[in-house]
């Protein structure tokens, strides 16, 4: 079913793998002359994925295409930078998107049950405009759904068929694009036990692509004091509906609390904040204060939940642009107050 | 509380329980490697998806004519929601009092049996791996069991939860749509028998269009085309475009009341929950003295929780504080005020557990 080709267009498949295995090249082999474009083809996807954001889809040379590949992921565990590894999966994932849109669906159907253990059925249906070609197994498409933020990708949005969602052909490359890069940021994360003599002087090279294009880790700090402007609509919105005595639930409760204890506000202004509430208790309050900030009870502190909780409850409110850029309420913060102290970068690199 | 328990054997656990004699007994709808263990070290396989409907989440016209409130502070009561502060003293702080009531707990029915018919032709649920159960006070649960879906995540319980309630369905992503046909402006939109909600949001129309049209922000012609109109030959026909003065954000409008309509007002929390403790089928429910059964698919219609899951017997005598008029198996009882009274052992339980009586010895 697959060609050589077809491993270098997509050599993250279990048939790639298998393929190099079957070579039996050890890593010293490679120092040979003859291997150098598989060398300094696993240095370009790198330096093609930290620079652009892309790596091109343009072959070449089959072999070094299938070749540079594991090549390039052991480098990166070897770098062992969070930030490069899910610069390079996205990059790469990217790169299988634009190749698999392109494919007939025996072979999208092919790639997505062996390599990715799709339950998925062959349609051949036209609902209004558009033709699907698939329905795939809900499991499947929630699993790798979930990431997407567009709202043609929330279920109730979609047609769902006795357990399966229809989707297009395009569709189905761009949810294989997700399960290539988890895929890959799962392989990128293995360290392996020694670091081979051959790579290095190349695993030092890329540590200097990744200062050159993501620059230094560096952490933006929070404010010291908390800054009411940067706080998003949500949490705006539960601040003023405790302050003008109206009932606020459960989770608004909890996001508020929760929000304000993980960007620095003191236990006693976030009590002191509850003290509108109709059923106000200050020596609950003050417990499950305490309880969110982790300092009793499972001593777990607790994080904001995500903005995808806070609209299913029905907390979320008037989202404005820069909600549009993040999925949780502390990251609007983040971004918002680095605006406003005019520190660091507008946008983290990923 | 007692937590964190695990039993092998059934007959340990009813021995359990005797000895404890628990008002309220949950079980974990998650799977761990070590139940016993503590949270983060219980290892974590997967859970049962849950749904919960419960007539606390619907908004039934008969609450003000049971629920009742009163101020913690001077003592001032009223029927219905609390107001949120005292009209008399103006104080805050209120206690509410719910009560059984057969046309919550038959809304509550008809919400689970909405979620069913979602559940089996959209979801693709077996109805061999479901179950429905009676909560033992105001609702249903519906547990499934697939091992399919069991390892999912929150997230993905979420979507599934949305999906159920209609959440922020765009009727456009399902293809209603002005499109121009040869210079003409005609609406399409999805068919009877298509599948998911298409062909469900297209049931609702024919619901909404039974309502007043006032409610549905409908201008008086358009009430009036639709008065005209014969709903069942409506449908026959591609109805989208064939209604005068009805254009695409009018239908869009109405494409959203439908979904509403048909939607299960299920709670999005117990289905987003991963460890959701959840009543044991089975135990009696310490808000009632009623049994939390199960209710099998073919006796959902004809279940009347307040025949069918009695658990006491004989007779006992209480002193009544006050309760409303309320019915268990075919009898009325109340209302009451403080009085004293011989009744049926489940209705002075009742009365017992939602601590409008006590036992007279």
């Amino acid at each position: 079913m697959l060609t050589k080709a077809d491993l270098a267009k997509y050599p993250f498949l279990s048939e790639a793998s298998e393929y190099v295995r079957e070579l039996g090249l050890s890593i010293e082999e490679l120092s040979a002359p003859e291997f150098s474009p598989v060398l300094d083809r696993a240095e370009g996807r790198l330096e093609e994925a930290l620079s652009k954001g892309r790596v091109s889809g343009n072959i070449t040379n089959e072999n070094a295409e299938i070749l540079s590949f594991p090549i390039s992921n052991l480098i990166l565990s070897l770098v062992g930078e969070e930030r490069a590894r899910r610069r390079f999966a996205l990059a790469e994932s990217k790169r299988a998107y634009e190749l698999l849109r392109q494919e007939d669906p025996e072979k999208l159907e092919y790639i997505a049950s062996t390599t990715f253990m799709w339950k998925l059925k062959r349609l051949d249906v036209k609902l209004g405009k558009r033709f699907y070609d698939f329905a795939l197994s809900l499991p499947n498409f929630l699993h790798n759904s979930v990431h997407l933020r567009e709202p043609r990708w929330n279920l109730p949005n979609r047609v769902l068929d006795h357990g399966f969602v229809y989707i297009t052909r395009d569709e189905a490359a761009r949810l294989m694009e997700e399960e290539v890069r988890t895929k890959i940021l799962e392989r990128s994360g293995r360290t392996p036990d020694e670091v081979p003599r051959l790579l290095g002087s190349r695993v030092e090279r890329a540590r200097g692509l990744v200062v050159k294009w993501l620059g230094l880790p560096t952490k933006y700090e929070l404010p010291r004091v908390p800054l009411p402007e940067a706080m998003p609509p949500c949490v705006r919105h539960l601040i003023d509906s405790l302050d003008e005595g109206k009932n606020v639930q459960h989770m608004g409760r909890f996001t508020l609390a929760s929000f304000l204890l993980n960007i620095g506000t003191g236990e006693e202004d976030v009590v002191r904040l509850f003290k509108p509430a109709t059923d106000f208790s200050e020596r609950m309050t003050r417990y499950q204060v305490e309880h969110i900030g982790g300092k009793r009870g499972g001593r777990t502190k607790y994080t904001c939940p995500m903005c995808s909780t806070l609209k299913t409850h029905g907390v979320c409110y008037k989202p404005d642009e820069i909600c549009e850029t993040i999925r949780n309420p502390l990251s609007y913060y983040k971004s918002k107050s680095r605006t406003l102290t005019n520190k660091g970068p507008k946008r983290e690199p990923n | 509380m007692v937590r964190h328990r695990a039993f092998r054997d059934p007959s340990v656990l009813l021995g359990a329980i005797r000895d404890l004699i628990p008002a309220h007994t949950y079980f974990s709808t998650a799977y761990y490697q070590e139940p016993t263990a503590a949270m983060e070290e219980k290892g974590w396989k997967g859970a049962d998806l849950v749904f919960d409907i419960d007539a606390d989440h619907l908004d039934t016209p008969c609450k003000p004519s049971h629920d009742k409130w009163k101020c913690k502070a001077c003592g001032t009561v009223g029927n219905g929601g609390a107001p949120r502060i005292c009209p008399k003293c103006k104080n805050d702080r209120m206690e509410e009092q719910t009560w059984l009531c057969d046309q919550c707990l038959r809304q509550a029915k008809e919400e689970t049996t909405k979620l069913l018919e979602i559940l089996y032709s959209d979801l693709g649920v077996e109805p061999s791996n479901l179950r429905i159960f009676f909560s033992g006070h105001r609702g249903y649960h519906v547990h499934v069991y697939s091992t399919q879906l069991q390892v999912m995540g929150e997230e993905e319980r979420r979507e599934i939860a949305s999906y159920v309630l209609g959440q922020a369905l765009d009727p456009q992503l399902h293809e209603l749509n002005e499109v121009n046909v040869g210079g003409v402006k005609v609406i399409e939109g999805p068919q009877l028998g298509q599948p998911g909600w298409r062909g469900r949001m297209v049931e609702g129309i024919y619901d909404v269009l039974s309502e007043e049209g006032e409610r549905l922000g409908l201008s008086p012609a358009q009430v009036k085309t639709i008065k005209t109109q014969d709903r069942d030959e409506f449908f026959k026909r591609p109805f989208w475009s064939s209604v005068k003065g009805f254009g695409l954000s009018t239908w869009k409008n109405l494409s959203v009341k439908a979904v509403d309509r048909r939607s299960a007002k299920i709670d999005t929390v117990v289905t987003t929950d991963v460890h959701r403790l959840i009543r044991l089928p089975g135990t009696l429910n310490g808000h009632t003295g009623l049994l939390t059964m199960q209710v099998p698919r073919e006796r959902l219609d004809e279940f009347d929780p307040f025949r069918d899951s009695l658990a006491f017997h004989g007779e006992m005598r209480v002193r009544v504080k006050d309760a409303p008029q309320f019915r268990l198996a075919e009898r009325q009882f109340g209302p009451y005020l403080n009085e004293e009274v011989e009744l049926p052992s489940y209705a002075a339980m009742l009365l017992l557990c939602k601590r409008r009586a006590e036992p007279v010895i």
